[in-house]
């Protein structure tokens, strides 16, 4: 990841140096290209970053982390047959998931720390206007965004026991509601949807270039909180073995 | 509830559990006492496993009870499991761990201090515990699973096929254990398909079938419950309709002056009329749990014969 980060930062003078070519490149884009890719103003540091990193890149590795993780969590387990030994100890079925979200939480808050502090340091050595508040605003949207695919693939793992199926799910829930919200500008229903659209939530205040977006933390929070709490639900019931 | 002095270690009451397609168990009771070793027998798909994955709360019975101590688990705190050893038939660890972190893990879980059990039976056992699960063959990894079983010197154990992969030196060390464990007052229930393993260490066995008990008793029963196949020899012939009229007497045959007959329990009738025409010998074969064993599930299903479709 931290190689992505320098990647893209590398790229970033050569971008700059013919923004304008680019600015007037981009100004004859057909309007929907530009809105399905969430293209702005791509010379500016914010606008690069936002584009390049943030609207497809970042998304993609925390949702890949957390869907992952989620679907191994009990399903996992019982795919590999050690939820027989797991959970016949004297522990509660709910506590297994609760810490098995806890530690995707904290994967997931690893990943965000890691991304904001190369994004941080690498814009030290290339010229990019860009506040470190910004970084983490925009990073810890994005792995909340992660966290709630996450709790998804926890909820169907916890449901079915089939780890492949809690990653299809997850998965396929997350490019359904990505192409949605992608194709949300070009569509009048579908720009109706937004606000119940997560990829909205992490993404829809620009948290790059406008700072901490409360409301759409606590929407992707209170989602993913809401789902584990499914998933736990979901243990209680759950029949291990043939 | 006050559980009383003398509460079973493990209880069934009527305990079913019935599956979409295929049977569990139906109506099963049965109890295991502390200080005693039941053997739980039956052929593949009898329900061993399903009744062994009900006590340990992993599925739960459709109907009828199962009591831990007294103690019915569908009430019961998890807590209710603190004190059993459980070594699952189908054994899965954590193949990237070593055996010490894999030992070391499972007792924090149990929230249990473990270190010196785990020196201990590692030792008795021949084990390396620092070696990669992966890297392990199939008897070491039942050692594990057996060391994870006891290590924190449980009160009640539930040994699904427990020396499935081990080499008869390490079956030994198993059985001495299993017995030690007995002798300080720990329950033990050990299913298996193995009759020599649940004849040296069970006080009693279960028999089930089709997902039912088909007897419970002592093993000296269930050996009497055994056909034996006789050889009595006589010092001049003998006609064989003597002994074929006698009760629990079939397959009478003779060869010169020896006859050859099949016995079910009682053989003091057969032995009487023999003396009588001058018997000079007896030879009885001792029959093994397997024999009885047989004759318990081939009773049950010629007279339950509607019932034969299920047979896998």
């Amino acid at each position: 990841m931290v190689a992505i980060v320098a990647m893209l930062l590398a790229m970033y003078p050569s971008v700059q140096e013919s923004a304008a070519q680019m600015d007037q490149f981009i100004e004859q884009f057909p309007e929907a290209l530009k809105a399905l890719f969430r293209i702005t103003d791509y010379s500016s540091g914010p606008g690069y970053l936002s584009t390049e990193m943030f609207s497809a890149m970042a998304p993609l590795i925390f949702i890949a982390v957390a869907t992952a993780w989620g679907a191994s969590a009990t399903a996992g387990e019982e795919d590999k047959g050690t939820a027989d030994l797991l959970f016949a100890l004297p522990i509660s079925r709910i506590s297994v998931v609760a810490s098995k979200a806890i530690a995707m939480i904290i994967v997931l808050g690893l990943i965000a720390f890691v991304l904001a502090m190369s994004l941080f340091i690498g814009k030290a050595f290339i010229d990019i206007e860009l506040s470190i508040t910004n970084l983490f605003a925009a990073c810890t949207s994005t792995a909340l965004l992660g966290a709630v695919f996450g709790s998804i693939a926890l909820l169907v793992g916890a449901l079915s026991g089939k780890r492949a199926f809690a990653l299809g799910v997850s998965v396929g829930a997350a490019i359904a509601t990505y192409l949605l919200y992608s194709l949300a500008p070009l569509v009048d229903w579908l720009e109706n949807l937004l606000p119940y659209n997560p990829f909205e939530w992490a993404n829809g205040a620009q948290p790059l270039f406008n700072g901490w977006d409360i409301s759409g933390l606590i929407w992707l929070s209170l989602t993913t909180v809401v789902i584990t709490l499914g998933a736990m639900a979901a243990i209680q019931n759950r029949e291990f073995g043939s | 509830m006050a559980p009383t002095e003398v509460s079973p270690a493990i209880e069934f009451r009527s305990t079913a559990k019935f599956y979409r397609e295929t049977r569990g168990i139906e109506d099963v009771s049965l109890f295991v006492n502390f200080g005693e070793v039941l053997g739980l027998l039956g052929p593949n798909g009898a329900g061993k496993t399903t009744a062994i994955r009900v006590i340990l709360g992993l599925i739960r019975p459709t109907s009828g009870n199962v009591l831990l101590n007294g103690i019915d688990i569908s009430h019961a705190k998890d807590h209710v499991r603190s004190n059993i050893g459980y070594l699952p038939g189908t054994l899965a660890l954590y193949e990237y761990m070593t055996g010490l972190d894999f030992l070391i893990f499972m007792s924090r879980l149990r929230k249990k201090e473990c270190a010196i059990e785990i020196d201990q039976l590692s030792q008795r056992f021949n084990f390396d515990p620092s070696r990669k699960i992966h890297d392990l063959s199939r008897g070491n990894k039942q050692k594990l699973g057996v060391i994870q079983a006891f290590m924190h010197s449980p009160s009640i154990l539930v040994l699904d096929e427990p020396t499935s992969g081990l080499d008869p030196l390490m079956q030994k060390e198993f059985e001495n254990l299993v017995n030690e464990v007995r002798a300080k007052g720990a329950a033990i229930l050990l299913s298996s398909h193995v009759m020599s393993e649940v004849e040296n260490l069970a006080d009693r066995a279960a028999i089930l079938d089709h997902g039912r008990v088909l007897a419970c008793q002592t093993m000296t029963e269930l050996r009497s419950r055994a056909v034996r196949t006789l050889e009595l020899d006589f010092p001049t012939e003998v006609p064989t309709s003597i002994f074929a009229s006698l009760l629990g007497v079939t397959n009478v045959d003779r060869k010169d002056n020896v006859i050859f007959c099949r016995v079910v329990g009682d053989e003091s009738e057969v032995l009487r009329v023999s003396v009588q025409h001058g018997l000079r010998r007896v030879r009885s074969n001792e029959p093994n749990l397997e024999e009885a064993f047989l004759s318990i599930v081939e009773d049950n299903s010629t007279s339950n014969n509607f019932d034969s479709d299920h047979h896998a």
